[in-house]
């Protein structure tokens, strides 16, 4: 797998369809669970993944790397999260029926005395606000990092331990 | 309580992912991509010829101006005007005409850009 300086290099070299062969394996998930956060529909956070490939393919040219390669990216992410947003219907929400479905896999392959009804807790997640709703989702689909959480939504760590400890709370008190 | 909660969050988001045509999806997007680039780039290339050539144009108007009025028929014909005059003047009449000839011509040259700009 490539590192950043090695994406850099193919850039430099003027090999960008390689470079960004490389980045998606690395920033698919990353980028799919960050639009995710802010959209809560998969359709809507699947086009936007789309859309950032192809912005990052566009202006991989003029990438200076005064930033690292993940916060420009992220940084992509969330300005056609927030422009996908305001042109989205206002109620989306995460219980969509893909989803679902997949979450209901999922809930079956875990231990029966922890699986708890998937749908409902989603249903709690969903009702989240918004900042403590991102926090918790990255935070477990991003294999549970406070530093990547924290890169993803510009956020500083403390802020993203405190919005997941009331989110767990709260989910908690609602169990 | 919070234990749960940690590990049901885990089973519920730790598997989400995009579609499996995902990666397909956007190969076909990038293609269409890059053959519009390719597009993209020519006609700025075909642009960019053009600009230049209208610059050089610009940056020498008066090679431009010699391109148009030096042609063949043109110092054919000044040729056969000097003959004429050389023939039918005696040195005298011409020696006598060269200030007016160069006055006309001096004020030809002065006047020519003045009346190009009004155009």
């Amino acid at each position: 797998m490539l590192t950043e300086s090695g994406i850099l290099e193919l850039v430099r070299n003027d090999r960008r369809n390689e470079a960004i062969a490389a980045l998606l394996p690395l920033y698919r998930r990353k980028v799919f669970g960050l639009a995710y956060s802010f959209l809560r529909n998969r359709e809507a956070a699947e086009d936007v993944t789309q859309e950032v490939f192809i912005k990052i393919w566009r202006a991989l040219p003029s990438y200076d790397g005064r930033a690292s390669l993940s916060t420009w990216i992220y940084t992509i992410t969330r300005n056609a999260s927030l422009s996908a947003l305001r042109t989205q219907r206002p109620h989306a929400s995460m219980s969509d029926p893909e989803v679902m479905a997949e979450v209901d896999t999922t809930a079956e392959d875990s231990r029966a005395e922890t699986a708890v009804d998937a749908a409902a807790l989603l249903r709690m997640v969903d009702a989240l606000p918004s900042k403590q709703r991102q926090v918790v989702m990255l935070f477990y689909m991003q294999e549970q990092s406070h530093e990547e959480v924290s890169a993803m939504l510009a956020m500083p760590i403390g802020t993203v331990k405190t919005l997941l400890h009331r989110a767990r709370a709260r989910l908690g008190a609602s169990t | 309580m919070n234990d749960r909660v940690h590990v049901n969050l885990a089973a519920l988001f730790s598997g989400l992912d995009t579609r499996p045509e995902f990666n397909a999806r956007l190969l076909d997007r990038l293609n269409v991509e890059i053959a519009h680039e390719a597009l993209r780039a020519e006609e700025a290339r075909r642009l960019e010829q053009r600009r230049h050539r209208v610059a050089q144009r610009e940056l020498h108007p008066w090679k431009q101006a010699l391109g148009r009025w030096v042609t063949l028929e043109t110092v054919g014909i000044g040729a056969l005007a000097a003959l004429m005059i050389g023939s039918a003047w005696s040195a005298e009449q011409i020696r006598a005409a060269l200030p007016i000839v160069f006055t006309a011509l001096g004020l030809a040259l002065a006047v020519a850009p003045v009346l190009r700009d009004r155009r």
